[in-house]
């Protein structure tokens, strides 16, 4: 039985050697600085840089 | 010396130096959990109009003292343990610079003196928040500068483990799924402590008057701190989930693409949850809003659920295959409850998903936010997640930590075994009852709620009287069971047995030790999926689809509700 437990490396299933290329996604999930690449880019540009626009763009308000 | 042990229960390499990193992590995050959790027994019994223990200058401190010790100080010094223990120790590697992760360490733990000083000697009365224009002394702000550099110094090093372990082939394959998630943690941590500089260090150089800085821009970039940092705790709390599961019960790994993925989408939208402590704030406009609350929070939400399926589905299929096969909830019959991680494990999951998930993803939609918002609904919902969610995990985990880090054996292990009860029984009376109080427009972040002191009494309905001191009630439970939790830790740590080198004698008595350590689940063998024979309509998981459809009606009903008291304000046509 290879179903695989959270703690250890996910291997290749029984069968799928050495052989077989890995497959692109996964190769895409493994790479840990795309990911932290992916997580600052997405932030800053929609949660800040867009929130910094909408206040810097806000005009003055009138004073009485 | 070798620089390596031998971990003879789990036959883990473990680098020396993560041993000892992990275990002054570990001591620092109980010791500030010590402190928030006196400051939490203050604040609850001044909150309970009955008591009204403190003045309001001492309650706002104490507010203060618990609010950084906890969601700062406990929860992110935990988490550095976490980190080293998902790299190092689960990938069999060594930790390449010592050196920089002892000097983060000590940065860390100067910047909280720092702040606690602060604090302590009245000086930074501003609430976890610290909205400008409240200003506190220079010194609070810099300790926190400090402690930030020093946690994002651990993040990087981090990194570093995983490029190093794959460098030297310290694993094969892609990582496992609990360094995956804690990989996750470490990347939002990085985004929260950016934006943490970011707005840090121009607040620290106003209380010193040497700039401007403007109350709404603080607003936007402090919440890319302040709920991100809740973001790392959820990515944490998911991986020490998947790790106590399989330590406890032998629990599988559904799918590993649908996991894998579901973190990613944390990576991805969750830090834009962020948005929803901004949705009455007149500064932003209402597509920011909509698309930061909406679109993308709810793509984080998806990846809550799938983990809130794959976890407890994992877990029934692990023991499904070892032959708990009866009816719909045999496997959970059969389930180790009196083990203090596993029913961590299961509270974590249930509390999170019903109370805190469900209020959360609610008060993110803007309309509902209104009546929401500033209420005890949201302190309801946050002591749903991060409390009897991440800390009960955490200290689920803690319970393997002591023998398998520490090698010492648990101290009052029949106390141990009821911790986890006591303290999820509060919270969920706490926590439920803050948010009925809230319900009922009761605010947070308030001294005294009779308004004794002030030009006008709002009434209140005469049940928040009765549920306020159902809350308090709870929350003392609560605080019970996190003070059994710290003295077990404490002199399991200090004075506890210490187990014996190569294991023997393990399992002799079994009195001090978890059930995964003395008796651990059996590897599983090709025939026992073959035993399991064909699926049923509910598929190979059938307790857990029940379980997670009794989830979505809850989620139906609360949303449903939720609508309801907001066409009582808001009439339409």
């Amino acid at each position: 039985m290879s179903e695989p437990s959270p703690a250890s490396s996910s291997q290749a299933p029984p069968g799928r050697g050495g052989d077989l290329p890995v497959p692109r996604m996964q190769r895409l999930y493994d790479s840990p600085f795309l990911l932290l690449a992916a997580c600052i880019v997405v932030m800053f540009v929609f949660f800040t840089a867009w929130g910094v626009f909408e206040i810097m763009s806000l005009e003055p308000a009138p004073l009485p | 010396m070798s620089a390596f042990r031998t971990c003879p229960t789990t036959g883990l390499q473990v680098h020396r130096t993560a041993d000892q990193l992990i275990k002054a992590n570990a001591v620092v995050a109980t010791v500030a959990l010590l402190v928030g959790g006196i400051a939490a027994l203050l604040v609850l019994l001044t909150r309970w109009e009955a008591v009204l223990l403190l003045e309001a200058d001492m309650f706002y401190r104490m507010l203060t003292i618990h609010g950084m010790n906890m969601l700062i100080f406990f929860i992110i010094f935990f988490e550095m343990a976490v980190l080293y223990f998902a790299s190092a120790v689960l990938l069999n590697c060594r930790i390449p610079a010592p050196k920089t992760g002892w000097v983060a360490f000590v940065l860390m733990v100067v910047g909280t003196l720092m702040v606690e000083w602060t604090m302590w000697t009245g000086r930074a009365d501003v609430l976890f928040t610290s909205y400008v224009p409240l200003r506190a002394h220079p010194l609070f702000y810099l300790g926190v500068i400090l402690f930030a550099v020093g946690a994002l110094t651990v993040v990087g090093h981090f990194f570093a483990i995983i490029t190093v372990a794959r460098k030297e082939k310290a694993y094969e394959g892609s990582l496992p799924l609990v360094t995956y998630g804690a990989l996750t943690a470490a990347a939002i941590a990085a985004v929260t402590l950016l934006h943490g500089a970011i707005i840090y260090i121009p607040t620290f150089l106003w209380s010193l008057d040497l700039m401007h800085v403007d109350a709404q821009m603080y607003r936007l970039i402090w919440w890319g701190l302040g709920h991100s940092s809740q973001q790392i705790n959820v990515a944490a709390m998911v991986s020490i989930w998947y790790l106590l599961g399989a330590l406890t019960v032998g629990s599988v790994v559904l799918n590993e693409k649908v996991s894998r993925t579901a973190f990613v989408l944390y990576v991805l939208f969750i830090s834009m949850a962020s948005a929803h402590h901004l949705l009455v704030d007149p500064g932003m406009g209402p597509s920011w809003k909509v698309w930061n609350t909406s679109y993308f929070m709810y793509m984080a939400v998806l990846a809550s659920m799938i983990h809130g399926f794959t976890v407890p589905a994992g877990t029934e299929l692990g023991m499904r295959l070892r032959g708990a096969t009866q009816g719909l909830f045999g496997w959970l019959k059969r389930a180790p409850w009196g083990d203090p991680g596993f029913s961590s494990l299961a509270f974590s999951i249930v509390v999170f998903g019903f109370v805190g998930g469900i209020t959360g993803v609610t008060f993110g939609t803007e309309q509902i936010n209104i009546i929401a918002h500033n209420t005890l609904r949201i302190p309801g919902h946050f002591h749903a997640t991060v409390v009897s969610g991440t800390a009960m995990a955490f200290m689920g985990i803690t319970y393997y930590v002591i023998p398998l880090i520490f090698r010492r054996e648990i101290a009052f292990y029949r106390l141990a075994k009821i911790q986890p009860y006591l303290f999820a029984i509060g919270m969920l009376i706490f926590s439920m009852a803050m948010t009925f109080a809230g319900t009922f427009g009761v605010p947070r972040r308030h001294w005294d709620i009779g308004f004794n002191q002030a030009l006008f009494q709002p009434e209140f309905s005469p049940a928040v009287n009765l549920i306020i001191g159902v809350m308090a009630v709870g929350g003392l439970i609560a605080i019970v069971g996190g003070a059994i939790y710290i003295v077990v830790t404490v002199v399991s740590v200090f004075f506890g047995k210490k187990m014996a080198a190569d294991d023997s004698g393990l399992g002799a008595t079994g009195r001090g030790l978890p059930p995964g350590i003395t008796n651990p689940p059996r590897p599983l063998k090709p025939e026992d999926k073959e035993a399991l024979g064909p699926s049923g309509r509910l598929g190979p998981v059938p307790g857990t689809m029940v379980l997670v459809l009794i989830f979505l009606a809850a989620f139906i009903m609360y949303y449903f509700v939720n609508w309801m008291l907001l066409s009582f304000l808001w009439e339409v046509g």
